[in-house]
C-alpha cells in the first residue's frame, strides 16, 4: 500500500497493510527537512493541514485584512533575539492589538504564541465580533490550494481539510489572556453573548463548505485539553461538533478533532461527541487516558496518536520498544494511526520516526 | 479562629466582586488582615484545591477562583504596614530557553500569588543565566522552570548544571513542570527536583 492508501484504509475503517506512520509537512522546512525526504522513500506519510476557507479567520498565519473598513497592519521587528509580530486592526468600533512572539527553533510560526493578547478589555471583544460579523460575507472556499497541496502529496500522504476553534477554544488561545477568557467567560457580558454568536454563525458558514471541500477528513484545529472543562465542552464545542456533523452526513467525509492534551476528564464528553477521529492523542505517561482505556470508552472512534513525548529523549532502542508496545496495546491495525504532529528535539526527528518506523514494520 | 464562610464561599464559586465586597466587608468589621487571609482566602482556596484533585472542579474554575483569591489578597494586604505581610516564601518562575510557551507558568504564578507568595516572574525563553542571577539576587525558596516542548526540556538540566557549578543547589528548591513533562527525563535532571502540579496543597 501507499502512504495515503494507509491513511485512507484508517478513515474507511479498513485494515491497512501496516499502521501509518506520519508527519506534519509544515515540520520539513528549514535545515531538518532532508529527513522527510528520506523517510518518505522508507513509506512514511506527508500530512498537509489546508484550512476549508479562505481568506481564515484572525490567526497570524491565516489573517484575513481584506475588509474596507478595517485597517490593518502587520509589523516584524526582533526583541532580545526573539522574532515578533504586531497586529493592529482599527475598525470603525474600535481597535485591537496584538503581539505573537515565534519559538526561537527553526520550526517557522509553528510554535508562535501570543505574548499580548487582543482582547484586554472586555469592550474588546466587539472590536473582534465587527471583525468576525466582516469576515462572514468574505469567506470563500479554499479548493485550489487544497488541490495544490493535494497534487503535490500525491500518493506520499493526504491533506486535512482544517476547521478553525470552538468558541471558548479560540476566546483563550488566539483573542484573549485565559485570564480575560476565564472572566469574560464566566460573567458573560454582551459583547461576549455576541461573540458566541457571532462564532457559532461563523461556523455554520465553514460546515456548509466543508460539505463540499474535497478532502476526506475534516479536522478541527481545537486544541483540545484539560483546559477546558466538561461544561464548557458541552456548552461551547459539542453544539459546534454536532453542528458539522449533521451537516457532513451523507458524505463519506470523517469528521474529527486535533486533541493534543490530557482527556481524561472529558472521556465522557468524547465519548457523547460525534467526532470519529481524536487526532494528536497523547499516550501515557503525558497523556492521562491509555489506549486501553480510550478503546473502551470511544469504540468505533480513531486515534491518530502523536509521537510520544516521553520517547522523545530515549535511544533509538527504546523508542522501538516503546513503539512496539504501543503497537500491542492498540492490538489492531484497525483505527490508528501514529503522526508526528507535536514537536520532537530537531536533533531526534530522523532517529526517533526511523525507529517509529522500524517498530510497525517498513 | 472563625472561618469567614462568606469569604470562602465566594472564593470557591470564583466570584471576584463578590471576593472584594466580602474582604471589605471583614476589614470594615475590625477583622485582622492576616485572618481575612488565612480564615478566608487561604481556606477557600483550600476548598478549590480539593474540589480540583477530586475532578469536581477544573483549570478554568480553579483559575478563576485564584483570580478572586489575589484580587482579595491585594486589598486585605492594601492597608498592612511594610514588612506586615511576610509573603510565605519566594518563588522564581519562568519558562526556558527556546520555548514560548507560558500558560502553565502563569497559571502557577496565579495561583501561588494567592496562596501568598511572592513570585518574580521571568517571563520565556530565559537562558540559564537569568535563572541563574535571579537565584543569586533574590534569594528565593524555590526555582520553578516551565517547558512544553520535548525539544526545550532538557534546558532545565542546563540551568541545574549551571547552580550546581555556582555553588547555588543546594540554596533552593528546583520545581519543573510542563504538560509534556515526562518521568524519564526527569530521572535523569536531579533527585531531588519535585514535579509542579496544580495541586494547591502542593502549596499550603
Amino acid at each position: 500500500m501507499t502512504a495515503r492508501e494507509r491513511v485512507m484504509a484508517v478513515l474507511s475503517g479498513e485494515d491497512p497493510d501496516k499502521i501509518p506512520v506520519c508527519a506534519f509537512a509544515l515540520l520539513r522546512t528549514g535545515f531538518q527537512g532532508g529527513w522527510l525526504r528520506r523517510l518518505v522513500k522508507r513509506g512514511l506519510g506527508v500530512i498537509h493541514w489546508v484550512p476549508i476557507h479562505k481568506p481564515a479567520y484572525m490567526h497570524p498565519l491565516w489573517v484575513n485584512p481584506y475588509l474596507d473598513d478595517v485597517k490593518y497592519t502587520q509589523t516584524y521587528y526582533t526583541e532580545k533575539g526573539i522574532i515578533k509580530y504586531r497586529q493592529t486592526f482599527e475598525t470603525p468600533v474600535g481597535s485591537i492589538t496584538g503581539v505573537e512572539r515565534v519559538n526561537p527553533l527553526d520550526v517557522p510560526l509553528v510554535h508562535a504564541a501570543l505574548e499580548e493578547a487582543f482582547v484586554k478589555e472586555p469592550s474588546d471583544w466587539r472590536v473582534v465580533n465587527y471583525i468576525f460579523k466582516g469576515m462572514l460575507d468574505k469567506l470563500a472556499p479554499n479548493y485550489e490550494e487544497f488541490q495544490r497541496a493535494e497534487d503535490e502529496v500525491g500518493d506520499t500522504g493526504m491533506c486535512y481539510g482544517i476547521v478553525g476553534k470552538t468558541p471558548w477554544q479560540r476566546a483563550w488561545i488566539e483573542m484573549a489572556s485565559l485570564e480575560r477568557a476565564v472572566i469574560d467567560f464566566h460573567e458573560r457580558p454582551e459583547a461576549i453573548q455576541e461573540y458566541i454568536e457571532i462564532q457559532k454563525a461563523f461556523h455554520a458558514r465553514v460546515a456548509e463548505m466543508a460539505a463540499e471541500f474535497p478532502a476526506k477528513f475534516i479536522d478541527f484545529a481545537d486544541n483540545i485539553s484539560d483546559m477546558i472543562s466538561p461544561n464548557y465542552y458541552r456548552e461551547y464545542c459539542l453544539p459546534i461538533y454536532e453542528m458539522y456533523s449533521k451537516v457532513l452526513e451523507g458524505t463519506d467525509k470523517v469528521l474529527g478533532c486535533h486533541m493534543d492534551g490530557r482527556l481524561g476528564s472529558l472521556k465522557n464528553e468524547i465519548a457523547r461527541s460525534p467526532l470519529k477521529v481524536i487526532e494528536s492523542f497523547t499516550v501515557p505517561p503525558c497523556g492521562d487516558v491509555s489506549l486501553t482505556e480510550a478503546k473502551s470508552l470511544w469504540p468505533g472512534k480513531i486515534l491518530f496518536v502523536n509521537t510520544a513525548p516521553h520517547l522523545a529523549w530515549v535511544e533509538p532502542q527504546e523508542v522501538r520498544k516503546g513503539y512496539k508496545a504501543i503497537a500491542e496495546e492498540w492490538g489492531s491495525k484497525r483505527g490508528i494511526l501514529l503522526e508526528l504532529s507535536e514537536d520532537l528535539p530537531l536533533e531526534k526527528v530522523e532517529q526517533h520516526m526511523s525507529a517509529v518506523m522500524d517498530a510497525f514494520g517498513y | 479562629m472563625k472561618k469567614l464562610t462568606d469569604i470562602i464561599d465566594s472564593v470557591v464559586v470564583g466570584n471576584i466582586d463578590e471576593t472584594r465586597e466580602a474582604v471589605r466587608r471583614a476589614l470594615n468589621r475590625g477583622i485582622a488582615p492576616m485572618q481575612v487571609i488565612n480564615q478566608g482566602l487561604v481556606l477557600g482556596l483550600d476548598v478549590v484545591g480539593e474540589k480540583f484533585s477530586t475532578g469536581e472542579m477544573f483549570l478554568p474554575e480553579l483559575m478563576l477562583s485564584a483570580i478572586a483569591a489575589r484580587e482579595g489578597i491585594q486589598i486585605a494586604t492594601e492597608g498592612m504596614k511594610v514588612g506586615e505581610y511576610q509573603p510565605k516564601a519566594t518563588i522564581v518562575l519562568g519558562t526556558v530557553k527556546g520555548d514560548v510557551h507560558d500558560i502553565g507558568k502563569n497559571l502557577v504564578a496565579l495561583v501561588l500569588k494567592s496562596r501568598g507568595f511572592d513570585v518574580i516572574d521571568l517571563g520565556v525563553d530565559v537562558h540559564e543565566e537569568y535563572f541563574l542571577n535571579a537565584v543569586k539576587e533574590c534569594q528565593p525558596e524555590f526555582l520553578g522552570m516551565s517547558a512544553l516542548l520535548a525539544s526545550t526540556m532538557r534546558e532545565m538540566a542546563t540551568v541545574v548544571a549551571a547552580l550546581q557549578e555556582h555553588g547555588l543547589r543546594n540554596k533552593v528548591k528546583v520545581i519543573v513542570g510542563g504538560a509534556l513533562l515526562p518521568k524519564n527525563l526527569l530521572l535523569k535532571l536531579e533527585p531531588t527536583i519535585m514535579v509542579a502540579t496544580l495541586d494547591l496543597q502542593l502549596f499550603y
